[in-house]
């Protein structure tokens, strides 16, 4: 059994997987798949049911359990939602692993999922991934 | 619940409260501690902000939905390249994130196989049966915490999903004393029973 604690360094090598079997694109029709199948039910249908609120009850459950450092703000006037991580548990994990080597593109796989959710609701998403080597980064996600 | 502190500032609402569970955290409109450590805002006319930040030791380390996206990246495996591949994601994976146990498993010391075990299950807060020998472990399950979280979800689990332990753990046990065993495994459920034995005193 692989315990969903142990995830994070097996999506990494899932990852690597996929690219030595048919290069970047594999990897990101994964993801693709992925962001259809995983976050429909959740991240998706709370927009649906809340709006742009529904982007802070999906971030307050999954960013919780994971035990993530962050800030999270809704600005339901200017309709405007920010994470700003200070320490992504995933990329924290991954950097802390010595003895693994994580994949080269990994923080690349938040964008692929959750883009295209956000933009099929009529949001923008934007992000900064500039210090993600530091498992640091933020997202804004707007009315477009 | 630790000692709260309650304010009323303008329009905002702010309660002290240190709730235990992320679910009164959801329920709660506004939450702030006097640590300062848990931190929720929000403003309940539904018109403000909504602010809520978090330490890592905030919170315990448990996402049982990773159980449901491992699934889906086997699905995808497994539909796209088949059995084989699926098998070698798996030992992939294994050889790169056990290394070190693999390492240490060289020098024969059971204990660090229990350990393994023990951490595992803990993590993921299994109950488990343990029998051990001097030269054996074996593991008795009545259900797999991965597959029971995935059909809790609605889903089903990959029809491999069983090489999570047998591909893994026999990768797990590769250049070492020890040969793993998997010795039965219910699809449905992931009752099983597992075996670890020193190769040397197998009969």
């Amino acid at each position: 059994m692989i315990s969903c604690t142990e995830f994070i360094p097996a999506y990494s090598e899932g990852f690597k997987f996929l690219e030595l079997k048919g290069g970047r694109g594999e990897v990101e029709k994964f993801w693709s798949y992925l962001s259809e199948l995983y976050l429909t039910g959740t991240l998706s249908k709370y927009i649906e049911e809340e709006g742009l609120a529904g982007c802070f009850t999906y971030w307050s459950h999954s960013l919780n359990e994971e035990a993530a450092d962050f800030r999270m703000i809704l600005d339901e006037t200017k309709q405007e939602f920010r994470i700003d991580m200070f320490k992504c548990p995933s990329k924290g994990m991954l950097n802390e692993m010595k003895h693994m080597e994580p994949y080269h593109a990994y923080c690349d796989h938040c964008p692929a999922l959750y883009k295209p959710i956000v933009e099929k609701h009529g949001f923008s998403y934007e992000d900064d991934l500039s210090r993600c080597d530091e498992a640091r980064c933020s997202i804004v996600i707007r009315k477009k | 619940m630790r000692l709260c502190v309650l304010f009323y500032v303008k329009k905002y609402f702010f309660t002290a409260l240190a709730p235990e569970s992320n679910k009164s955290l959801q329920t709660s409109d506004t939450t702030i501690c006097m640590n300062n450590k848990r931190k929720t805002h929000n403003n309940p006319a539904g018109q403000g902000i909504r602010i809520m930040e978090r330490k890592a030791s905030d919170n315990k380390y448990l996402h049982k939905d990773f159980h449901v996206a491992l699934n889906h990246l086997m699905n995808y495996i497994y539909n796209n390249f088949g059995e084989d591949s699926l098998r070698d994601y798996l030992s992939q994976y294994a050889r790169a994130f056990y290394k070190p146990l693999n390492h240490r498993l060289k020098s024969g010391n059971i204990a660090e196989i229990e350990r393994y075990i023990t951490d595992i299950y803990k993590k993921e807060g299994w109950n488990v049966k343990i029998t051990k020998g001097t030269n054996y472990i074996e593991i008795e399950q009545e259900a797999c915490p991965g597959i029971s979280h995935i059909t809790a979800k609605g889903e089903k689990p990959c029809v491999l999903y069983r090489e999570t332990y047998n591909t893994v753990n026999k990768t797990l046990c590769e250049n070492t004393p020890f040969e793993y065993t998997l010795k039965n495994f219910n699809e449905e459920t992931g009752a099983c029973t597992q075996l670890f034995v020193r190769k040397e005193a197998k009969p």
